[in-house]
């Protein structure tokens, strides 16, 4: 045991360093992770307006028998894009947010290991969310105007909208190239004998979206292992990080899947071949290609079933650290949660058939996936059993996050069990491809994954805004969002037990599924209000917001210990860590333990910053940087943004390919060459980039 | 508790990447590791995943032209002899990279740039092999289209063939940085990072040589398998192609 | 995960102690001897019964050679060991349990081939 710091270091002073940077280059050119991290988020908040917009025309759509609101080919590509965007744009990047956001905070670090590949990872994936935006944005004038048209001819008997949605088609471009295949994208419905261009921009964005993931993946599982304070040993890591830690995993081992099966999707449509083609056209009759639709299904749900954890996993870090600053009491069994969490993990590689059991895969592959699939279920109920221990017998203050929490709670055993109920193959005969599905996934993905964001943004806008978001606006959205979630997405599970369909435009009013439909209209309606009241005490917290003191929830980890918002450098001190709950040790149980004792110890971690530790190796650094005469932090780069923008322009030169913008020799597109060009620049220049 | 606060873990806060070559004085990390090494090592961790699906692929459909009957066959058209050799070539150039890397790690600029070039080269040598032999498929009628069985292998073995090409642009680029003098001792770590790269694009091919090429296919290449003497006598052919290739 | 905090890496990568060039060598030379030996069995019709297996052992002992040896595996920190086996372990277990599906299933092809 090396010795301990003397207590006579006297802290050194450092100098402050330069104010933070504002401008619009400065935010084009950061490699801040606090920065990325609201770059995250407000594009993923963005996105979960407009993916609510699309649920919201779904469920307009659906309100009544028989409606015309969309016709069925608008209300495919409406349900394909939802689904993608609330998946892929909306719940994995609001993730990554806290990712960057807490993560070098919690684990006492100055930054993430690559901060440069962290940038690249937040411009990339604004690249893949634009390809497959572009299409979208161009077609809404035209579902809008469908709408008016139906709605001004059923009310004054006239026809005088009708040209005016076949216009915005004709007249926009891209306008007819949103993918209308589902979310899961099977085939052969996505070759090109059933469909056009869209699925191009579909396949290219979700690749794009992948490099992002993996590159900000891999980055996180550096930092977590490597750039932890010292002291901080992975048992007493914050469950934040283990969550990310294990998601970040899940990312780089699962994203390969899907890129490998999206890219022979591209061969398929771009390259003649037919890997998910089992029959092909030639000359009018149909011959044997050879290739198998059941393989794409594999390879989709290979990345698929990790991919729904890599969705809940974040959630779940989020209530570990709510529930038990809320609770007044340390998580009840944390190992058990580390333990459980990798098993999760671990397991989820096992059970992807579950998603295909009906496609008479054979007697076999069922059973066994079949019993992994319960399996699975097992360390999900520990960590529910965890959290409620951990609230049993504490003091609970149920601020808007910890309702949330608590929300997150009751609504995943929900969606939990009726996972459980797929899990018995006879029952999921009968569940496959109903609303009964929808309303398990809906209860995972929005009762479990959003809830807890949301719940993760009340907790930590302290600490990113320095202002309190108002907790009574807070306490209404919850309860509004609650009850509206649940009248929309309960009445789902009677739907799909009754026989509706998933991914239908319409229903006859003999079915006689109407009423549960206009309920869960209405429950969407309700929804739709709750996400205005989060927007009004936004604009109003800015406005008038409280003044957020460090730590305002008396949390216990590192993040609380430096002020809101936090300084560019985070730490001036490296901390040094002695205990899991570090903040609550120094506050509550020092005092008792250093009474009456000759105690170096309590001397020798005198408070130095805002922070009641120091470690010997942070103050030597910290005297250093005081020698240099200031704190060393990366330098901001252009190359990350340029790397992004040479991808983006090397799939979309794909995209918009025609003879007329290609280069000579090999037809290649012109604007991919370009990208490519860039991409190579961008590559060198960042390798060359001098030191930070 | 209180009193013994355990320090001896106390390894700093860990470093930032600077960016590539500037700064060669790394603080302590809090394993002890080299970041950009633990970042390509999960990187080829998520690769194995990457040509895991590839090789499944290529597992499922490879007899598949048999089965169909659409020529051309795969046992027709690999030619062993070639390819042992191409894979002997990669294989020798995880040699010259282990023994680049040592030289670096002893200082020896010059063994280094002979190595690395030796590497680069062997690698170029693999890259136009699969060329030749991807336009020797195209001749004899294989194409992405044929069926797939030619589609999977083309697919795999061009992923292949593109790692192993960003692997020669690296290895250049690092013989480069050395003739400009900026390739000093302490910066081996660059050197085996690249070595890590390259003898995993290595191991993927020792997978894909018997997996594709030697694993008999559906109806045993019994008929079509030439005589073991007259391989041989073939490979020493291409050997002598080989070498009357070389510009010396 | 390695659950011990951060110190149990100490006497990491310093591979140098343990690898020489004439191990390098040597090393390159068995696997050189290796893929011959792969070769010549391939072209043995009387132990065709045997040739998949034992093509599989011999490509195993390659990729381990070049994975402990020539990137240090044997000789570097536990955690990159760790780090490279649950991608391989994971690999495996997914594929080989894609390929048992798949080649049960058999395909059905009732129209003529393209
Ligand atoms: C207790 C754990 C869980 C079990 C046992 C489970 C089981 C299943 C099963 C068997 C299906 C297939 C149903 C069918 O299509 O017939 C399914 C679908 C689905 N699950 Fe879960 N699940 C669990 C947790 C989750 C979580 C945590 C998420 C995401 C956060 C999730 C998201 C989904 C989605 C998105 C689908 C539908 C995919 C689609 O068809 O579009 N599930 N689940
Ligand atoms: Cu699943």
């Amino acid at each position: 045991m090396a010795s301990i710091a003397q207590p006579q270091i006297q802290a050194p002073t450092l100098p402050k360093p330069q104010a933070e940077e504002s401008g619009l280059w400065s935010w084009l050119t950061t490699v801040d992770h606090k920065r990325i991290a609201k770059m995250y988020g407000i594009s993923a908040f963005l996105f979960f307006l407009l993916g609510g917009l699309e649920a919201l025309l779904i469920r307009a759509q659906l309100s009544r028998p028989e409606n015309n609101v969309v016709d069925a080919q608008r209300y495919s590509e409406l349900f394909t894009i939802h689904g993608t965007t609330m998946i892929f744009l909306v719940v994995m990047p609001l993730s990554v947010a806290f990712f960057n956001l807490v993560v070098p905070l919690q684990i006492g670090a100055r930054d993430v290991a690559f901060p440069r590949l962290n940038a690249f990872s937040y411009w990339t994936f604004l690249a893949g969310a634009l390809i497959l935006y572009i299409p979208v944005l161009f077609s809404l004038p035209g579902i809008f105007a469908h709408a008016a048209a139906v709605a001004w001819s059923n009310i004054l008997g006239s026809p005088l909208l009708n040209g005016v949605q076949p216009w915005f088609d004709a007249n926009l471009p891209f306008a007819t190239v949103v993918p209308d295949q589902g979310w899961y994208g099977y085939a052969p419905l996505t070759e090109s004998l059933f469909s056009g261009r869209e699925i191009d921009f579909w396949a290219l964005s979700l690749q794009v979206l992948g490099v992002a993931s993996m590159a900000g993946a891999f980055n996180f599982i550096v930092t977590i292992i490597n750039m932890r304070a010292p002291g901080m040993s992975m048992m007493r890591m914050p469950m934040f990080t283990w969550s990310t830690l294990i998601v970040s995993i899940l990312i780089v081992l699962a994203f390969p899947a899907i890129t490998i099966a999206l890219v022979l999707l591209t061969f398929d449509r771009l390259g003649g071949t037919m890997f998910y083609r089992a029959f092909s056209l030639t000359d009018g009759t149909l011959v044997t290609a050879g290739g198998d639709p059941m393989l794409w299904q594999h390879l989709f749900w290979i990345f698929g079933h990790p991919e729904v954890y890599i969705l809940i996993l974040p959630a779940f870090g989020l209530v570990n650290e709510i529930i038990p600053v809320f609770s007044r009491k340390p998580l009840f069994g944390y190992a058990v949660m580390v333990y459980a969490t990798a098993a999760i993990a671990f397991l989820g590689f096992g059970v992807w058939v579950h998603h295909m059991f009906t496609t008479g895969i054979g007697p076999t592959p069922v059973a066994a996936f079949s019993a992994s699939t319960m399996l699975i279920a097992i360390p999900t109920g520990v960590k529910i059993l965890n959290w409620t221990a951990t609230m049993w017998g504490g003091s609970l203050q149920f601020t808007t996050a910890m309702l949330f929490a608590v929300g997150l709670v009751s609504q995943f055993v929900i969606g939990g069990l009726s996972g459980v109920m797929h899990a018995v193959v006879p029952v999921d005969t009968h569940h496959n491809d109903s609303y009964f599905v929808v309303a398990h996934f809906h209860y995972v993905l929005f009762g479990g994954s959003i809830f807890a964001l949301i719940g993760g943004l009340f907790y930590y806008w302290p600490k990113v805004f320095g202002k309190m978001l108002d907790e009574r606006l807070g306490k209404i959205q919850f309860w509004l969002q609650f009850a509206g979630f649940n009248l929309t997405f309960f009445p789902m599970h009677f739907l799909g037990l009754a026989g509706m369909p998933r991914r239908y435009s319409t229903y006859s009013f003999e079915s006689g599924w109407w009423f549960w439909n206009i309920i869960a209209s209405i429950g969407a309606l309700m929804i739709a209000a709750s996400v205005l009241i989060f927007l009004i005490n936004v604009t109003r917290t800015t406005r008038f917001g409280r003044q957020a003191e460090a730590n305002p929830w008396d949390g216990s980890t590192l993040e609380w210990a430096i002020p809101s918002p936090p300084p560019v450098y985070n730490f001036r001190i490296t901390p040094l860590v002695t205990h899991r709950d570090q903040l609550w040790h120094d506050k509550y149980d020092r005092v008792q333990e250093s009474a009456g004792r000759p105690d170096q110890v309590a001397d020798t971690i005198v408070a130095i910053d805002q922070l009641p530790e120091r470690s010997p190796v942070g103050v030597a650094v910290a005297e250093a940087e005081a020698e240099e005469g200031h704190i060393h932090l990366p330098n901001p780069s252009y190359y990350p943004l340029l790397l992004s923008i040479g991808l983006f322009l090397l799939a979309f030169g794909i995209l918009v390919n025609n003879p007329h913008i290609q280069l000579g020799f090999f037809g290649i597109p012109i604007i991919s060459a370009f990208g490519f060009l860039l991409l190579v620049t961008a590559l060198y220049g960042w390798s060359f980039e001098p030191a930070g | 508790m209180a009193i013994a606060i355990e320090v001896e873990t106390a390894r700093g806060a860990g470093h930032i990447d600077h960016g590539g070559h500037g700064h060669s004085e790394h603080p302590p990390t809090s394993t002890g590791l080299d970041s950009r090494k633990m970042l390509m090592w999960l990187f080829l961790a998520s690769d194995c995943m990457f040509f895991g699906t590839l090789i499944s692929t290529y597992m499922i459909y490879r007899n598949r032209a048999i089965e169909l009957g659409t020529p051309p066959y795969p046992n027709e058209i690999f030619d062993i002899p070639y390819t042992s050799v191409s894979a002997f070539v990669l294989l020798m150039s995880s040699l010259t990279m282990v023994l680049a890397l040592s030289a670096i790690q002893r200082g020896d600029h010059r063994g280094l740039r002979i190595w690395i070039a030796a590497t680069a080269l062997l690698g170029a040598i693999f890259v136009g092999g699969q060329f030749f032999e991807f336009t020797e498929f195209t001749h004899e009628g294989l194409g992405l289209s044929t069926s797939v069985f030619g589609a999977s292998f083309f697919v795999l073995t061009g992923f292949h063939g593109a790692h192993v090409t960003i692997g020669v642009v690296w290895l250049l680029s690092i013989l480069f940085i050395s003739l400009r003098g900026g390739m000093p001792a302490e910066k081996a770590v660059d050197v085996e990072i690249a070595g890590l790269y390259w003898h995993f694009v290595d191991i993927v091919w020792i997978v894909i040589f018997t997996l594709v090429y030697l694993i008999p296919y559906a109806d045993g290449p019994e008929g079509v398998v030439e005589e073991a003497p007259h391989a041989f006598l073939r490979l020493v052919t291409v050997g002598e192609r080989f070498l009357a290739a070389l510009p010396f | 995960m390695a659950d011990h905090g951060t110190h149990e890496h100490h006497e990491s990568a310093h591979e140098g102690a343990h690898a020489t060039n004439q191990m390098y060598v040597r090393i390159a030379i068995i696997l050189a001897i290796i893929t011959l030996v792969e070769v010549v069995i391939y072209y043995i019709p009387t132990i065709r019964s045997v040739l998949v297996p034992a093509l599989i052992v011999l490509s195993l002992a390659k990729f381990l050679m070049v994975v402990g040896y020539f990137m240090h595996l044997k000789f570097d920190s536990r955690l990159y060991r760790f780090m490279f086996a649950s991608g391989l372990v994971i690999t495996l277990g997914v594929y080989l349990a894609l390929l048992a599906m798949q080649w049960t299933r058999g395909y059905w092809f009732p129209l003529p081939a393209a």
